[in-house]
């Protein structure tokens, strides 16, 4: 019985300290900046059917976003999930135009044509749209090389905004 | 003993009801709350799933009752979604004029304590809508997302299709060729080979069950022009597609991927109408039977080719060529016969109605 007290009040202490730190956590929101903050990216599964999402942290800062999408070039720290972009591909910048998000990549995306089917070029875009949607007033994506804006990369059809893509997302 | 873990617990759950009166203060309203701006867009997404957004930005918080409805009339669409105790800022407009891709036009009408939101479309046919209310963050108005989902209405005269092949015309578009290879296998064998080489003996078949079959190409050329963009390339298949009015347009292709383990057949269309899945499902049922490999079903894409194409279409990936088995195979005429032989039967089947 007493151990059962014991575990009582070591739970409501939890919680109590757990509430502090919470409101002590939402003062420090409004006056001082975090350093870091969670993103949501999405990778594909090794079987090409689906995008599955990889919480990370990454910088607090105003190109979050680029570096989201730097991290999503780099690759997924778990077994079973990889980054479907070729060799050598670049995010050059990330910009919002009315809650769209414009991703400029180098050249080297145009290499998914020549080593990617539609079913790999189809993830791709599925995981830059469904890691952008993830950020604040971000409703879909569209992709530019060079700075100029693609109607088409390989066999998918990119002339209006990609919105984020629920049904390939392995629950 | 009992008492003091009695005592404990009722700490746990004033702290617990602490926690809500918390999370209700968020969301209580004080007064009127005005819809301040109005954003719209189009979204689609990969799968081909089209939807409308339509952002409202609110003066606070909105924790009244909504209800929406769809109906369908003549030649348009109406969906209307109703607010309650919401009201729209003077300045706004009342009738917005949109782009006509997915609707024509969206009306506030303001009633007794409602406003309601009313979308037209005379092109296409919408789903339910879904609505959000939110506020994403601290710094973040307070929003009503409505998602508007929409089907396309394919204009395309189904009536007039009879069962089977005999006097079906029918475009077979084998992917890539010319200045474009397409994927190419660990062993040097090109996509736009093996395509355009099913292709021919699909043909073949189709002519001589009756049918009329147009090539977007019959040999290793590019369609528009060499070295010219995807979008150029595609858009000059769809153009060729377009001038013959077929019953049916099949893309031929390959699949890859860096990993070499990918393999298998899938077939992949676009949602126009009813009738693409169908397609879709009758190639790949009988695709997958005849070549006897992985069955990776049929998906739904936002393919250009499917989706530019008026006609019920289809995308087929026969195989994977990044796949050192399956290029084998790829290469070999009895291989290439089992495929076009495989779609030849998904085609007749589609047409019977199976």
């Amino acid at each position: 019985m007493k151990k059962l007290l014991v575990l009582c009040v070591i739970v409501s202490t939890l919680l109590v300290a757990g509430c502090f730190s919470d409101s002590a956590k939402n003062v420090d929101n409004r006056t001082v900046k975090p350093t870091s903050e969670q993103v949501v990216l999405y990778f594909a599964t090794k079987d090409l059917t689906k995008v599955v999402a990889e919480k990370r942290e990454i910088t607090h800062d105003n190109r979050a976003m680029q570096s989201a999408v730097d991290l999503l070039i780099a690759g997924s720290k778990r077994d079973g999930a990889q980054s479907l972009f070729p060799q050598g591909v670049k995010c050059l910048g990330v910009k919002i135009v009315n809650g769209v998000a414009i991703v400029d990549f180098n050249d080297a995306l145009k290499a998914v044509k020549s080593q990617l089917g539609s079913s790999g070029q189809m993830l791709l875009v599925a995981s830059l749209a469904n890691t952008l949607t993830e950020f604040n007033g971000v409703n879909a994506i569209r992709i530019a090389v060079n700075g100029k804006l693609l109607e088409v990369l390989g066999e998918i059809d990119l002339s209006e905004p990609i919105g984020r893509t629920d049904d390939l997302i392995e629950k | 003993m009992y008492r003091i873990i009695v005592f404990v617990l009722m700490i746990l759950l004033v702290q617990t009801n602490f926690s809500l009166t918390h999370a209700a203060v968020h969301v209580s309203s004080g007064g009127d709350v005005f819809v301040t701006k109005v954003t719209t867009q189009s979204i689609i997404d990969v799968s081909g799933n089209a939807k409308l957004r339509v952002i409202l930005d609110l003066s606070g918080p909105y924790v009244s009752e909504y209800s929406c409805s769809t109906v369908f009339s003549g030649y348009k669409s109406v969906s209307s979604i109703k607010f309650d105790n919401l009201l729209l800022r003077a300045s706004l407009d009342r009738t917005v004029q949109l782009d006509g891709k997915i609707a024509d036009t969206m009306l506030f009408e303001e009633g007794n304590e409602t406003l309601t939101l009313r979308l037209d479309s005379s092109n296409d046919s919408f789903g339910d809508s879904t609505v959000n209310v939110m506020a994403r963050s601290r710094t973040d108005p307070w929003r009503i997302v409505v998602d508007l989902p929409v089907q396309p209405r394919s204009d395309y005269d189904y009536q007039k299709i009879a069962p089977g092949i005999n006097g079906k015309t029918i475009v077979i578009d084998p992917g890539h060729g010319g200045s474009d290879t397409g994927a190419i296998g660990p062993s040097g064998v090109r996509e736009k080979d093996v395509n355009l080489l099913i292709a021919l003996q699909l043909k073949n078949l189709l002519v001589s069950a009756g049918a009329r079959v147009v090539m977007t190409r019959d040999r290793d050329v590019d369609c528009s022009y060499p070295k010219s963009s995807d979008e150029v390339e595609l858009s000059a298949r769809v153009a060729f597609a377009k001038k013959y009015n077929p019953d049916i347009f099949i893309s031929l292709h390959n699949d890859a991927y860096y990993n070499r383990a990918s393999n298998g057949t899938a077939t992949y269309y676009f949602v126009k109408s009813e009738r693409d899945a169908l397609l879709a499902r009758a190639i790949q049922r009988c695709l997958q039977r005849s070549v006897g490999l992985t069955d990776k079903g049929i998906r739904k894409a936002n393919f250009y080719v499917l989706r530019n194409t008026k006609m019920p279409a289809a995308l087929v990936e026969v195989a994977f060529i990044s796949n050192i088995n399956e290029e084998k195979l790829l290469v070999t005429p009895i291989f290439q016969q089992k495929a076009a032989l495989g779609i030849f039967d998904g085609i007749n089947d589609y047409f019977s109605g199976r």
